[in-house]
């Protein structure tokens, strides 16, 4: 099967995923306690208006009722209206997607600038006192929770020296690009950690192999050897690492949108779940969910373009 | 006639241990030198220690002259060119020594524009060139296969060609046929030998197998704990050998001469290399030692023009090998 063939499988993959997803989230939302009419009106309102609004909304219907009708809008795309902002889901989620998107893009580049020459220095001079600075370092790293780490950037950085915003975000991609860089880098930072060790773990071991010194004994320079050969083989695991990483990825963004008080789909999300606004969550999560797998498809395509062996199985 | 490249009195120190001590040896041009031992004896490692591939780890000490210059005194950069263009390397295991995520056709023209300073539609027809010249065929459809996509015997020819790419005078070729059946070894053994002749390249082949040295090589050194025990030319070893250990490893393998009699092994197994008996090395598994082989180790004396044995035996292990044949 070619790679065409191959993606477009894959993409076919997605819809039974989305699909599961839709279900979960739908279980799940109407598990959790709380009423939407209350939320929307206040505990103070009457139990006439709260019904009136319940049969509005459609939840005073059975909840396979409602369940059937979700279906039928996840599969046209139709996502519906929030229930408390009233204006179309999908436009909600369009407003703010770009930014997030953006946030989590920089964070992953920021992470991979940050992991690979760490990795680098630290597998080469291994069991030194250089490795061992920098694997101490992905240690506190890595058990810093984001906000917190987040907390301290924006203390020290923005408030304190004022080289970057405090929060919010610019009026433009170039001005976005300055805005987003503290949050950005507290995403990265742990992200980077994790991507650090796996790296370093794979570095160490391809430095090792038998191929490295072939390419040695052939006369390669060391800079080919180390980037062609070396990095090449072993990116391999840490491609599937950063792959498995997106999810808290975005998980990190919820939180860190919420401390940079940045518009983007994680704020979106908290808001919309302590509102309990069902069509948002509901929506969000598909699109997330999609979102997710379509990153896991690049993360396989590019794993097979580094691996030969990874096509053939 | 100068050699070559000539190696004196190199030894490999690991912590401790020193598991090449005192190997010399000299290699003509054209010739095939096999050097013959068990595993563990240092042959590896004096292959690697030559090109200074070992690990910072590794203390190497003496002298390897190429062409007069001392390749252990070299910095790595001049000993990084003439790395794979002068003195080219080929490994045991082919399956790992080629770099797997890249195809074979560019782990060759990486080499050819590294040192021939060949590149694109250039160095792409090389390598047809060279894949033919290894005998793997259709080689221009091979050029972008990845070692998995190859057979056993065909990564092998690949490996080789690749070490061919810098056009080295001398190939070091450690265990090329180990990995190998026996029927793909010959063929490796007989290209190697057509590439000596062809490309006017020396080799010093490095194996545990004594049948592969026999129909390959010139002449022979017998490593054994990290010392030559005896060297020469390999008819002169196969007729009179004069050590007991070569002894002993003839008589480990088949003889047609000695057929349906039950082989010999030799008993007990190498020392280790933390702990080397003072004398003779091989004396603790040695069935004709004396009591002076157990005291300082023996030299290197000539038992011929070109034949040289560290053994005090010599002559017992010669009447010996005179009985058998």
């Amino acid at each position: 099967m070619g790679i065409v063939g191959r993606i477009g499988l894959r993409l076919l993959q997605i819809v039974p995923t989305v699909a599961l997803v839709a279900v979960l989230m739908f279980a799940l939302m109407r598990l959790l306690p709380g009423d939407p009419a209350i939320q929307l009106l206040g505990d103070r309102a009457t139990d006439a208006s709260l019904a009136r609004l319940r049969h509005e909304m459609g939840f005073d219907r059975s909840v396979s009722a409602q369940f059937w009708s979700y279906l039928e809008h996840v599969a046209t795309l139709r996502l519906g209206d929030s229930i408390t902002m009233h204006v179309p889901v999908t436009r909600l989620i369009l407003d703010r997607l770009p930014i997030t998107l953006m946030l989590t893009g920089m964070a992953t580049v920021l992470a991979l600038l940050i992991a690979v020459p760490l990795a680098f220095v630290a597998a080469l001079r291994e069991g030194g006192a250089v490795d061992l600075a920098i694997r101490m370092l992905g240690q506190v790293g890595l058990s810093m929770p984001v906000f917190y780490l987040g907390l301290i950037l924006l203390i020290t950085l923005a408030a304190g020296l004022g080289w970057f915003p405090v929060g919010g975000i610019g009026g433009g991609f170039v001005e976005n690009l300055y805005y987003l860089f503290l949050p950005a880098l507290t995403l990265a930072l742990s992200l980077a950690m994790v991507l650090m060790r796996n790296l370093r773990e794979a570095l160490i071991e391809v430095l090792h192999a038998e191929f490295v010194q072939f390419a040695t004994a052939k006369g390669l320079r060391r800079r080919l050897v180390l980037g062609r050969h070396v990095l090449r083989n072993a990116l391999v695991p840490t491609v599937t690492l950063l792959g498995l990483q997106i999810g808290s990825l975005v998980g990190g963004a919820v939180i860190t949108e919420s401390v940079f008080a940045i518009p983007g789909v994680g704020r979106l999300m908290i808001d919309s779940i302590f509102a309990r606004d069902y069509a948002v969550v509901q929506g969000l999560t598909i699109v997330l969910a999609v979102l997710v797998s379509l990153v896991f498809l690049l993360v396989d395509t590019v794993q097979g373009l580094l691996d030969p062996r990874q096509e053939a199985a | 006639m100068t050699s070559l490249l000539e190696v004196r009195d190199l030894a490999v120190q690991i912590g401790p241990a020193r598991p090449v001590d005192g190997v010399s040896f000299a290699l003509a041009r054209g010739e095939v030198l096999g050097i013959v031992g068990e595993s563990g004896s240092g042959k590896s490692l004096t292959l690697r220690a030559i090109l200074k591939l070992l690990p910072g780890i590794a203390r190497t000490s003496g002298a390897a002259l190429w062409q007069g210059r001392d390749l252990l005194a070299m910095p790595e950069a001049e000993i990084r060119r003439l790395r794979g263009r002068e003195i080219g390397m080929i490994f045991q295991e082919p399956m790992t020594a080629l770099d797997p995520v890249l195809p074979i056709g560019l782990q060759i023209t990486e080499s050819l524009g590294e040192h021939l300073a060949l590149h694109g539609a250039a160095a792409r027809r090389r390598a047809v060139e060279l894949l033919d010249l290894v005998g793997i065929p259709g080689a221009r459809r091979r050029l972008d296969s990845f070692p998995h996509e190859f057979s056993g015997g065909m990564r092998q020819r690949a490996m080789i060609a690749i070490a061919l790419a810098g056009e080295p005078k001398l190939l070091l070729a450690d265990e090329p046929t180990t990995a190998l059946d026996v029927t793909i070894q010959d063929q490796i053994l007989r290209l190697l030998l057509r590439l000596r002749d062809e490309l006017a390249m020396s080799v010093i082949l490095v194996t545990h197998d004594l049948g592969i040295v026999a129909g390959t090589c010139d002449r022979v050194a017998v490593l054994y704990a990290g010392r030559i025990m005896e060297t020469g030319p390999t008819g002169a070893i196969y007729r009179t050998p004069g050590h007991a250990y070569t002894l002993g490893l003839m008589r480990s393998v088949p003889h047609r001469a000695l057929a349906r009699q039950r082989l010999q092994g030799i008993p007990g197994v190498p020392p280790d290399p933390g702990r080397m008996p003072p004398g003779c090395r091989f004396a603790p598994r040695c069935t004709l030692a004396v009591a002076a082989c157990h005291q300082a180790p023996p030299p290197l004396r000539p038992l011929g023009p070109t034949h040289a044995t560290a053994c005090l035996r010599a002559e017992a292990v010669a009447g010996m090998a005179a009985v058998a044949a």
